[in-house]
């Protein structure tokens, strides 16, 4: 049989004794790793300690030297007691949560777990590892610890952390001990933008530098005099104090709005949809714009800055 | 870079080296300095590159130093087999491995041969000193593991590794004895070594060239111990016989087949028997030894010339039974075949010797008064006992008898035999041991190696064979008190007289070790399992029987580490801190029940100030301990060491 079968049948097999002894897949944080959730097995070095341990004691058998034995056996025993020790090396460490920070799909989500160990001699070379992010850490004699790992993201969406395993084969590499957690909380992840988006579009009113016509205009700053600037936009009284032309500088506030709208981009799939409206919301916050927003049947008022840039992507992100 | 960029596996280093070399140090003592000095090039050569920034050993070099090491094996050892040369081998493998590890799975190696290579070195030797190195070793390849595993910047510390080590192994020693007692044993090897594969053969032999027992004059270790069923015989009849040399060939005296091969000795009744028990110590030889004249044997058998022969050679520590009868040798027949060769002398050589004998002959002298004469040639001439005796030329007894004058027992016995064969007296050589110190407290001889002795029997009729000792005319104080207080400066070992004769005591603990735990053989295990209640076992039942044993130690363990304990306080931290406070109210000064911690402390400082500062820091940590948000870390660790090392020192009023 090919090796791939083997791997799925093992793995299949795992998860029904996992299923039967009572980890069920959604695990809230915080919890403890006791003695049903810990699985022992050796390690590729156990193995061949146990061929090593036969190979003395064949040849101490054959001579029947007593002290041979007597040490072989001691190897021996040792062998019988490391899946002890190891267990108890992940015994009773309390996984307290798994947080992530929310990023966009296709990089890499930095999930903190946080790890706090309740025995005297401390959890030493605790490994953690989902799929191929792992990170190594170590609990103080009754500390705490934390250990970051970066899970590579490819899809929009709460990300759950399915079979995130913790192990370790302290203190001897003879056996290995791991229990599998499937955490409950969720990272959101946002989707990924557009790559080359086409430009905002166009809002109600356009952004004028000028004359204010209607008032709405809202004067934020100073700059130098230029030759073809209007005399009537100095500002006279920074020329005063300072002795050198200063143009006033107005903005509108409406003149930063745009609207982005799902109902716009309609031709489009719905991935895409997402993507570009992401990209959209991301241009427009860099830009410090204020923005309204719609996406299916919710409608978010213009507003700007990063709550409302949060909740658009978290909307866009569950978005079905 | 970094100097210790190079190698991720520095923080371990340390300890792997050091549980490699503490694990060669009995194969160091064995083959000699060149290994010592190898292994000190390697590693030192393997810590410089972590700690000095040199490059790693390149692959042409280390295939050349692989090569030059197995050469030097072959030198010292002359071949590539057997047990020496293959531990030299491996030692020099173990050692090279070290030129090759940066990597974790390296590591793993290292530790695996350092197991590998303890266990083998009792291929050797495994006397008391061998095993307690063993169990260091043990707990120091253990300890290297345990720090191989810990995360870089929290390397293992030496007593946390050390006494890690030594529980983990504390644990498994239980497990250990009840396989070692329950593990059915063979009766016979699964297979056998070649009789040439094994070097080393120790002690007397089947000849007796000039030096071959001069040799054993250095070598202290025991031969052999004897038990005495009742009082021990008197110092004249401890002879203690081994091959019987017959073949005088050149100046090699050797043993005749036609007396060992299948042809036993014929026990007329015996009389004052003499019963006892001897335990064996390993000489890769099938000679065994026994009192003069050993009657039967329980282990080999007796041939017909009174010396005595296992079936295989003894590889390891044997032990059997005897039963001897002083006065055998002169109700013995002297079978025609058998005077032929007790007169055969190469026909010529050592024409002074055979003249002296001829005029013995020819003065009309009769047999006994031949003996007699030549006793006393070697009393009244100027012989010495020496070991410092010069080389015989040419002729070897003419050069000794009449030259020299100075020799000791292979050079008496052998110049004796001569005479007696020249004079026309059968006569043959006897060669095994002489003496052996009597420990009166524990009750049994020792024999050391430096107790070997030659002599000689010749025949007499109507006496049949009778042991004639030509040593005891030269030197008696060698018969009386033993081999070293006839030679001076005999050099080895033999020291003072009171380091000897501690040496001699403390043998006792070797002789409780052979007998106790070494000889434990399928013997001593069914007599064991009957004890228990278990008659005849067959190997599977024994098999059983141990795996069940073992089983019910693992949950013993298991239950004892796991089981559900009530947790005092869940706070460690009060914990301790109420040990401390009940320290202090066992001097009076008790906390009140809803005293703050702090106030009881100031309170404690102020009423001892001999231990003000103390107390003091011990509070400080324990408010950081328990009440800060982010103690730093080992904090906690600190506070629990203080508090147990807290003493009231005892104020002298």
């Amino acid at each position: 049989m090919p090796a791939g079968l083997w791997r799925r049948a093992g793995r299949r097999w795992l998860r029904l004794v996992e299923r039967l002894t009572g980890a069920n897949g959604r695990d809230v944080l915080p919890l403890t790793l006791h003695r049903r959730r810990i699985y022992v097995l050796p390690t590729g070095f156990g193995v061949a300690l146990a061929l090593l341990i036969f190979v003395m004691l064949m040849g101490s058998l054959n001579f029947n030297n007593n002290m041979g034995l007597a040490f072989t056996f001691l190897l021996g025993g040792l062998g019988l007691i490391a899946p002890l020790l190891t267990f108890l090396n992940l015994y009773r460490i309390e996984v307290v949560d798994a947080t992530g920070h929310s990023v966009h799909a296709g990089e890499p989500c930095a999930v903190t777990l946080r790890l706090r160990g309740r025995r005297a001699s401390g959890h030493w070379s605790i490994r953690v590892q989902y799929g191929a992010a792992h990170g190594m850490t170590h609990a103080e004699p009754h500390g705490q610890t934390s250990v970051t790992i970066r899970v590579p993201t490819e899809r929009r969406g709460p990300l759950r952390l399915a079979r995130l395993k913790i192990s370790t084969v302290y203190p001897l590499g003879i056996f290995r001990a791991w229990a599998v957690l499937s955490p409950a909380q969720a990272t959101l992840i946002y989707p990924a933008p557009e790559p080359n988006a086409p430009p905002l579009p166009k809002g109600r009113t356009d952004r004028r530098s000028g004359a204010a016509a209607n008032g709405s205009e809202q004067f934020y700053g100073v700059r130098e005099y230029q030759p073809q600037d209007s005399p009537r936009l100095i500002a006279w009284k920074t020329v005063a104090r300072t002795g050198e032309l200063h143009t006033k500088q107005f903005e509108d506030p409406g003149a930063g709005r745009v609207e982005l709208c799902e109902s716009d981009l309609l031709g489009l799939g719905l991935e895409q949809r997402v993507s570009r409206l992401t990209a959209w919301v991301l241009t427009a916050h860099a830009r410090d714009m204020a923005w309204s927003f719609q996406l299916g049947g919710t409608r978010l008022p213009t507003a700007s800055g990063d709550s409302h840039r949060r909740r658009c992507l978290e909307l866009l992100a569950t978005h079905e | 870079m970094n100097r210790l960029g190079r190698d991720s596996l520095a923080y371990c280093l340390p300890w792997v080296m050091a549980a490699l070399l503490w694990t060669l140090v009995p194969h160091f003592t064995r083959q000699g300095a060149w290994l010592v000095a190898l292994a000190l090039l390697v590693v030192g050569s393997r810590l410089a590159v972590t700690y000095r920034g040199w490059r790693p050993v390149p692959g042409p070099l280390r295939l050349l130093l692989t090569i030059g090491a197995f050469a030097a094996v072959l030198y010292t050892n002359g071949h590539i087999i057997g047990r020496g040369a293959g531990a030299a081998l491996l030692s020099v493998m173990l050692i090279l491995k070290s030129l090759e590890s940066y990597r974790t799975r390296d590591l793993y190696v290292i530790a695996g041969l350092c197991y590998f290579m303890t266990v083998v070195n009792f291929l050797f030797s495994q006397s008391p000193p061998h095993v307690i190195h063993a169990a260091s070793s043990f707990i120091l390849v253990t300890a290297a593991l345990t720090a191989i595993h810990r995360p870089a910047e929290r390397p293992l510390g030496l007593r946390v590794g050390l006494t890690g080590g030594a529980l983990s192994l504390a644990w498994a020693l239980p497990l250990a004895v009840a396989m070692f007692l329950l593990f059915p044993r063979l009766a016979a090897p699964l297979w056998g070594m070649p009789e040439n594969a094994l070097d080393g053969k120790t002690g007397v032999g089947e000849e007796m060239r000039p030096g071959s027992i001069a040799e054993l004059f250095l070598d202290d270790s025991p031969a052999f111990r004897v038990r005495f069923d009742g009082e021990p015989p008197p110092v004249d009849q401890r002879y203690w016989r081994g091959p019987v040399l017959w073949n005088y060939e050149g100046n090699t005296w050797s043993v005749n087949e036609w007396f060992t091969r299948g042809r036993r000795l014929k026990i007329p009744d015996a009389q004052s028997l003499v019963s006892y028990q001897i335990t064996l110590e390993a000489h890769q030889r099938r000679w065994l030894f026994a009192m003069d004249y050993p009657v039967e044997i329980d282990y080999g058998y007796v041939n017909l010339d009174g010396s005595s022969r296992a079936s295989r050679s003894v590889i390891d520590l044997r032990r059997y039974r005897a039963v001897s009868d002083p006065s055998l040798g002169s109700r013995q027949k002297l079978l025609p075949r058998a005077r032929q060769m007790a007169l055969q002398l190469p026909p010529s050589g050592n024409p002074r010797t055979r003249e002296l004998a001829r005029s013995w002959r020819e003065a009309g002298l009769t047999d006994g008064q031949i003996v007699r004469r030549a006793l006393a040639l070697f009393n009244r001439q100027p012989f010495e006992y020496s070991l410092r005796a010069p080389p015989l030329a040419g002729d070897a007894m003419d050069d000794f008898l009449f030259n020299t004058l100075r020799g000791y027992c292979e050079h008496y016995s052998s110049a004796f035999t001569v005479l007696m064969r020249a004079a026309g007296v059968p006569a043959r050589v006897v060669t095994g041991y002489q003496g052996g110190y009597y420990n009166a407290a524990a009750d049994y001889l020792l024999i050391r190696q430096s107790d070997a002795h030659a002599w000689s029997e010749v025949w007499l009729n109507g006496s049949g064979w009778v042991r004639v000792d030509p040593t005891a005319a030269v030197a008696p104080e060698r018969i009386d008190r033993g081999a070293n207080s006839a030679l001076e400066g005999a050099g080895g070992w033999a020291g003072t007289g009171w380091w000897r004769g501690a040496r001699n005591r403390l043998d006792v603990v070797n002789r409780f070790w052979n007998d106790w735990v070494l000889a434990f053989d399928q013997a001593r295990q069914r007599s064991l399992l009957s004890a228990l209640g278990v008659e005849r076992p067959s190997a599977g039942k024994t098999a059983t029987l141990m795996t069940a044993a073992v089983a019910a130690l693992l949950t013993l363990m298991v239950w004892l580490i796991l089981r559900p304990r009530t947790e005092r306080s869940p706070d460690v931290a009060r914990r301790w801190f109420d040990r401390f406070s009940a320290r202090l109210a066992r001097r009076g000064l008790a906390r009140a029940p809803a005293e703050d911690e702090m106030r009881f402390a100031r309170r404690a400082a102020s009423a001892l100030p001999a231990c003000a500062d103390e107390i003091r820091s011990i509070a400080a940590l324990y408010d950081e301990v328990r009440y800060r948000a982010r103690p730093s870390a080992g904090a906690l660790e600190e506070f629990v060491q203080r508090v147990r090392r807290f003493r009231i020192p005892r104020t002298v009023s």
